[in-house]
């Protein structure tokens, strides 16, 4: 079973790779000049209380961050292999919880993220090949530029400012105070849902614009292949035609390029998250990598390496899926 | 002509949109396909022969239009159909393709979707046409695919067209092309892209397929070689015009445009092997769409060009015979020159 053995291998492959994104991750949280203990000490200072050097060396000790820096990294994926995450000395709790209870938030809103942009982008880069040029073809096309040119940020700020100016209602966040930390209730999930289309949307818009193009493009290419013209010419109809063949042939670029424009949403979201204060791993994220929490940002840091693996081997398996070509090894 | 046709093209007229401009890349054919014949168009690239074959089905393109004519189509329920009046995206053109007029294509390696299988593309024109169930739909795939000549037909129903050389595409290509039993065959210079010997293996297959299945066949090629094996009758076609037009044989042997008289000179003949004769190539190249001349299109190239006629207007039809025509102002000159001599005689 070849298919079957080409996705163990690229399994393999993965887990190698997940290797050596331990070790990179590892070396960046490592590499600011200073460590926990220096900017804990920091932060009683400037409080105004008094720090000994013998208390600073007492949690250097205590953390082992007085070991060589490659004992650290194999205490730290040791642990890792049995769950455990290390601790967070920013949050005094294991960094599996204070991850747990926010990475849902981040990937439901990464996937609604992919899910509006290919929802989108494919109907109507469908539709704009088949009107090339047509008004709506253009109206696309200038909307899709503008959603790629407009920087992520500046879409929040401005959906924030919209939806409170013209419609009286805070976007920031993804629940209202009433439901903030209640359980969850149909209640919650609709409070949720008013809320999340807006991080959607500003992490989708770009990424919509693009596969929008991409399938306006490829479908383009494919209606003047040959095989369109014979499969007209056995009498299927044009709708039926166009969506079995041509349309079929253009997912292929949408398919493979899935993993990166996971990438795109996942280095993307953090900072979205700060800007629309939302209760998911992003503001966790960045705070963690500006207080040296080391065990937190590198785990977090694994964590979206992971998500971005996974979404590439999604994007793999469902290309050979698609195309026969690619799951037996064809050249042409 | 007479009556017996199966599909009749008159005085089609077809133009290709530029910018604001529109150029006419076939203009005024006229020709007649009988039924269980095999009908051939030949000429240069960009003769407009393959545009000819697209419009029957109306497969043309964007930016190509129809501007007139006729293509009368005697369809299976014995009625006359005008091709020209249906709409290219509608019921009653789709009920023509493949089940009465089948088509193959120049590009076997192209012609098939890449990523459905040859059965799956196959059992589609049988389903859209046939009324069988699927265990019947994919035997008479397998049987028409064996029939075809490809070695095991059952394996190739779940392969890909990747798994497939171009000759045996071009197989299952008129397997495809030919399942539903049509009564019209358009076959567009099936074997330009394979290699020779499997020319020839295509060319007896189309010839036996289309004498046991009493078909009429359109054949488009270049290749006059190809015709003189295949053609009953031939049409051949210059800057989008019928320059002559008869049966095989009198075009072969007593050829009377000064154009197919080059084109039968530029083939290389067994008989001059070890004797030092030339191919003798036309001189110049076909003028460029849009120069094209005031008179006959060939005039520029013509040995036999005569001043201040030739350059004035494409000429008129000359009869040779009730079969044998030719449009040339020199031919019709010394036509009736003979005849006017004959008078006198």
């Amino acid at each position: 079973m070849p298919l079957l053995q080409k996705i163990l291998v690229r399994l393999g492959s993965s887990v190698l790779m997940l290797v050596a994104v331990s070790i990179v991750a590892f070396i960046i949280i490592s590499l600011p000049p200073g460590d926990f203990a220096d900017s804990y000490a920091a932060n009683k200072i400037s409080s105004g209380e008094t720090v000994t050097l013998a208390e600073i060396e007492a949690i250097r000790r205590q953390f082992g961050l007085d070991k060589p820096l490659y004992l650290q990294y194999f205490k730290w994926i040791g642990g890792m292999v049995y769950g455990d995450f290390g601790y967070s000395w920013g949050y005094s709790r294991p960094v599996t919880e204070v991850i747990g209870e926010r990475l849902p938030m981040t990937i439901l809103i990464a996937t609604g993220t992919l899910l509006f942009t290919y929802i989108t982008a494919i109907p109507l880069g469908i539709y704009s090949a088949l009107r090339q040029y047509s008004v709506a073809d253009y109206t696309f096309t200038i909307l899709g530029y503008i959603g790629l040119a407009t920087p992520n940020f500046l879409l929040a700020l401005l959906l924030m400012f919209g939806a409170t100016t013209w419609f009286g209602v805070s976007v920031g966040g993804l629940f209202s105070l009433e439901y903030q930390d209640a359980a969850w209730s149909m209640g919650r999930v609709w409070d949720l849902l008013s809320h999340i289309w807006v991080p959607i949307i500003v992490l989708g818009t770009a990424g919509t614009a693009f596969q929008l193009r991409i399938m306006r493009a490829t479908l383009l290419e494919e209606l003047n292949k040959m095989y369109v013209t014979a499969a007209r010419a056995t009498g299927l109809s044009e709708f039926r035609m166009i969506l079995k063949y041509p349309v079929r042939l253009a997912l292929n670029p949408i398919v493979s390029t899935l993993g990166w424009e996971l990438t795109t949403v996942i280095s993307g979201a953090p900072i979205i998250g700060l800007v629309l204060s939302l209760p998911d791993t992003g503001p966790m994220f960045i705070n963690a990598l500006r207080s040296q929490d080391m065990f937190l940002a590198g785990a977090m840091m694994l964590i979206y390496c992971i998500l971005v693996m996974i979404g590439s081997f999604i994007s793999d398996i469902l290309l050979m899926i698609v195309d026969p070509r690619v799951r037996m090894g064809a050249s042409t | 002509m007479s009556d017996d046709y199966l599909l009749k093209v008159e005085d089609l007229t077809i133009s290709l949109d530029v910018d604001k401009a529109s150029i006419p890349i076939v203009e005024g054919v006229n020709f007649a396909i009988k039924p269980g014949r095999v009908f051939a168009l030949v000429g240069e690239s960009g003769s407009g022969k393959t545009i000819v074959s697209l419009s029957i089905l109306r497969l043309l393109g964007k930016g190509v239009r129809i501007t007139g004519g006729k293509i009368l189509f005697k369809d299976n329920n014995g009625k006359t159909v005008d091709i020209l009046k249906l709409n290219p995206k509608g019921k009653d053109i789709q009920a023509i393709r493949a089940a009465q007029i089948g088509m193959i294509f120049q590009e076997p390696m192209s012609s098939f979707s890449p990523v459905h299988t040859i059965g799956n593309q196959i059992e589609e024109v049988v389903n859209l046409h046939l009324d069988l169930d699927k265990k019947q739909a994919r035997q008479k795939c397998i049987e028409m695919l064996g029939k075809v000549g490809i070695v095991n037909p059952e394996r190739a129903f779940d392969q890909y067209p990747f798994e497939f050389s171009g000759g045996m595409r071009q197989r299952a290509m008129i397997a495809r092309a030919m399942i539903c039993n049509p009564k019209l065959l358009i076959a567009d210079e099936p074997t330009t892209a394979l290699d020779v010997t499997i020319q020839a293996q295509i060319l007896k297959l189309m010839k036996n397929l289309q004498n046991e299945l009493n078909m009429a066949n359109l054949f488009i090629s270049h290749n006059i070689g190809v015709i003189a094996q295949i053609a009953d009758d031939v049409a051949i076609m210059y800057m989008g015009k019928i320059v002559e037009q008869g049966p095989v044989r009198d075009i072969l042997r007593k050829p009377q445009h000064p154009y197919t008289k080059g084109l039968l000179r530029a083939i290389p003949h067994l008989a001059d092997i070890g004797r030092s004769r030339r191919l003798e190539p036309i001189a110049g190249s076909v003028p460029n769409l849009f120069e094209r001349p005031n008179g006959c299109p060939f005039a520029a190239r013509c040995s036999q060009f005569i001043e201040n006629i030739c350059d004035r207007g494409f000429p008129e039809k000359t009869k040779l015979s009730p079969d044998h025509s030719v449009f040339c102002y020199a031919v019709a000159q010394d036509v009736n020159g003979s005849q006017m001599q004959e008078v006198v005689a």
